[in-house]
């Protein structure tokens, strides 16, 4: 579920860094600007894996800071299709579940998604699995749970127009979705809550 | 801005649980004391706890130390020599879920059924168990003497028919 990316930049650092080694100052740069960040068709980035190239430091005319070309990889959190992970139930819908981990919330297995006979419980708003006639197994929210991958969503947020209304009563509803989300499915045996499968 | 590879390589979580336990490791030893970045810290201190979850088998790195470059190393060589059609992606998922059981190696594993008769796939899981262990009450193997190999097999091959 992780990726390198090779990527080029411009790493600019302030006088203030520049107690720093070369290496230091610019590996800390990098993850400034990357870390939790996504970029779109590539993923979600975690760290610098290793920096491969930095070019000579050019100080800019009016500012003082150093420009320096750094060619570097980039550790990415990018689970590929068909890929089978763990992560937290976090809450639980008549459409479908979202699931989390401790770093990443947008996972959605569709209702659709599940085994056959589960069915989703009202009264107690959580899914459950009717294996077999005397088997009823519940989908806990917040217990661990395998699940495969079946896309991924990438989703950029265009810009949205200047408010013209002088209404200031309305609130600018603007609806969050995420850069990168996952679709995914517990249907297969073997995927699910993982104690079943223990 | 410039993507150079969308995809140089693919890492396991040991991989990037080794990285990131590194970095930490050099920042809070070097002189004066370094840190990283506010998000970058708080996202690897997340990444480092998803890896440590249960039942992923880096739960118990830190006193184990179960797993390592060795270790990747023994399964590939071991899945070349046992079970050849065992593409890289299946045996890096292998490395990554450890699937103890049949029904989990079934989800990793693509057609499970059709390649392998049911002899072969618990074979399969035994390789599993005795190259990167299980959870068990029982002291767990680490990367293989002969002798501490074979008597893990035995034990491996007990608990499966005792169970």
């Amino acid at each position: 579920m992780w990726i390198v990316t090779k990527i080029a930049d411009l790493v600019q650092l302030k006088p203030q860094d520049f107690y720093k080694t070369s290496l230091e100052a610019i590996e800390d740069k990098i993850n400034e600007k990357y870390a939790n960040k996504v970029i779109p068709n590539i993923g979600l980035c975690v760290c610098v894996w290793d920096i491969t190239d930095a070019s000579e430091g050019l100080i800019g005319q009016y500012d003082g800071f150093v420009n320096i070309n750094v060619e570097f990889h980039m550790v990415v959190f990018r689970p590929h299709r068909g890929e089978v992970i763990q992560a937290r139930i976090k809450e639980q819908t008549s459409q479908g579940m979202r699931l989390c981990t401790p770093f990443f919330n947008e996972i959605w297995i569709p209702s659709t998604e599940l085994p056959e006979e589960t069915e989703f419980v009202e009264a107690e708003k959580v899914w459950l699995w009717k294996s077999d006639e005397e088997t009823q197994l519940y989908y806990d929210t917040h217990e661990i749970v395998r699940f495969m991958v079946l896309e991924e969503r990438w989703y950029t947020q265009p810009p949205t127009k200047p408010k013209e209304s002088t209404d200031s009563d309305a609130p600018t509803k603007t609806t969050y979705q995420a850069p990168y989300s996952i679709i995914g499915t517990m249907a297969a045996p073997g995927l699910g809550i993982t104690l079943w499968w223990e | 801005m410039k993507i150079l590879e969308a995809q140089s390589a693919v890492l396991t979580n040991y991989e990037v649980y080794q990285h990131l336990t590194d970095i930490r490791k050099r920042n809070n030893s070097s002189q004066p004391k370094r840190r990283m970045p506010e998000d970058a810290f708080r996202l690897s201190k997340e990444v480092l706890e998803y890896l440590e979850t249960k039942p992923y088998p880096l739960h118990d790195q830190k006193e184990k130390q179960h797993y390592s470059q060795a270790t990747l190393e023994l399964l590939c060589e071991k899945l070349a020599e046992k079970f050849p059609d065992i593409t890289k992606a299946e045996g890096l998922a292998i490395f990554d879920v450890r699937p103890t059981n049949i029904p989990v190696l079934a989800i990793i594993v693509e057609s499970l059924e059709d390649r392998y008769t049911e002899e072969e796939q618990q074979q399969l899981v035994d390789l599993v168990i005795e190259v990167l262990g299980q959870d068990n009450p029982e002291p767990e193997e680490e990367e293989g003497e002969e002798s501490a190999e074979d008597e893990d097999a035995v034990q491996s091959v007990e608990t499966a028919n005792g169970a």
